[in-house]
């Protein structure tokens, strides 16, 4: 399992090895993805679940908006800050499918603004 | 969670399984359907140092109310009455024990079965029980985590055993550690006074939207609307909602503001916790048009932070929880 990725310069094509999936617990480290003009082509030894993931990462992705009106990524941010700065009892919820130093900003933010964290394996 | 707060974990690692175990037992969890390579790479078919023969060397349980899918790979497939697992559990322990029961069945299987699984379960020379959501969800909840983990920790009597929750939706594990390693909580932890403090019920998540509490709520990286309770996703919808997330869910679709993020993992950097505590490091294979979960909270804690020193013309104290003072 090499940490290195394998550029071959035809038409973009970048081969990934060592991938950890994200999908369940078991984190499966040996996914191979192959990766053409930025879309996912192939991967190898990830199970239905995983290969799902990874397949269908670019379908149906949310769109930045305000009561459902689009806006800009950094008018959704100023909104999001404005309810979070105003709010008496906040919380922040969720957390799982995310990385650890969102994780730990999320903990800064929570301190921040006095609110309550939790996350899905509380329910 | 709090079952492994009350009497402590029993555990190895997952290469543990695939090197050493000889028992493998499946209580509520389906991994054929929900983790699909922890029996192919760990538990039933691997082929380890000490079990080179894979599956030919080791015994296969699943305790279940129903026969799922995995219940197809084991060796014995106990199928017992709902709600019956802390029932089963503690005669287990007792047989383990040595002690004789003066029944005929226990959760809808005769005795016998059950003593000769307790048997086996001291014979082995390393043993796990790998529990799902079938244990934490039905009548008992923490109670029948503790009830495992007792019969692990007596069973290290006579052998090797273990304990492991099959731990799913990708850094659940994460988010605890992290949680613990900030705070001192693993989950449900409240700042409202400036200061962490912990009280499951109270402070988790379904009790406190439950009881209509908050009056905001930020949803990252989970789709609470669709998962969580009635009560609880109808009171999220009626307040202020703010929902980060890669993808269209329950959530996005009745949140006030909903913000794109790239999908860690996916798109993002970053590291994980496999469910056995064991970080690793998540690579990114593809670009995103939308910022990392990172970055947009990064944003918000800078534009409160700002906004918070135009108002007072003092510096908030950023991480102290000074901040909060004078809110509640």
């Amino acid at each position: 399992m090499s940490e290195n990725v394998a550029v071959i310069d035809l038409k973009k094509v970048e081969v990934f090895t060592g991938v950890v999936c994200p999908f369940c617990g078991t984190a499966c480290d040996d996914i191979e993805i192959r990766v053409e003009d930025g879309k996912i082509k192939t991967v190898k030894n990830a199970c239905a679940l995983g290969k799902a993931t990874y397949m269908h990462y670019q379908s149906d992705l949310a769109t930045p908006r305000i009561h459902g009106q689009p806006a800009t990524i950094e008018q959704c941010i100023d909104a999001a800050a404005e309810i979070l700065a105003n709010a008496k009892y906040p919380l922040i919820y969720g957390l799982d499918s995310t990385e650890l130093s969102a994780q730990r900003k999320a903990i800064e933010l929570a301190e921040l603004i006095g609110a309550n964290i939790d996350h899905t394996s509380s329910v | 969670m709090q079952g492994l707060q009350t009497i402590g974990l029993p555990t190895c690692t997952v290469g543990d399984i695939k090197n050493r175990a000889d028992l493998v037992v499946y209580w509520g969890s389906n991994p054929a359907e929900a983790h699909p390579r922890h029996p192919s790479r760990y538990a039933v078919t691997a082929k380890g140092l000490f079990t080179p023969l894979g599956k030919k060397e080791r015994t296969i349980v699943t305790v279940d109310v129903r026969p799922t899918p995995s219940a197809r790979m084991a060796d014995i497939a106990f199928q017992i009455k709902p709600n019956s697992d802390y029932e089963v559990l503690s005669v287990l322990l007792a047989l383990v024990k040595g002690h004789e029961l003066d029944c005929r069945e226990v959760g809808g299987v005769a005795i016998e079965e059950w003593k000769a699984l307790a048997d086996k379960m001291k014979q082995c020379k390393f043993g796990i029980i790998c529990w799902g959501m079938g244990i934490t969800m039905s009548r008992g909840k923490t109670m029948n985590a503790i009830a495992i983990l007792k019969l692990a920790q007596e069973l290290n009597r006579f052998t090797k055993f273990s304990g492991m929750p099959m731990r799913g939706h990708g850094n659940v594990v994460g988010i605890q550690q992290v949680l613990t390693w900030q705070t001192g909580y693993p989950m449900s932890v409240n700042f409202s006074r400036g200061y962490p403090r912990y009280n499951p019920g109270e402070f988790s998540v379904a009790d406190l939207v439950g009881r209509r509490e908050v009056d905001a709520a930020m949803i990252i990286a989970a789709d609470a609307v669709g998962h969580l309770p009635g009560k609880t996703a109808e009171h999220l919808r009626s307040i202020p909602l703010i929902a980060i997330d890669p993808k269209e869910s329950d959530t996005t679709k009745v949140a006030t503001v909903v913000i794109p993020v790239a999908q860690a993992g996916v798109a993002a950097a970053g590291m994980q916790y496999r469910m056995d505590h064991i970080p690793l490091k998540q690579k990114g294979v593809v670009d995103s048009p939308w910022p990392t979960d990172r970055e947009v909270v990064e944003r918000i804690v800078t534009k409160i932070v700002a906004k918070k020193n135009g108002r007072s013309g003092v510096a908030a104290g950023l991480g102290k929880g000074g901040a909060v003072k004078g809110k509640w």
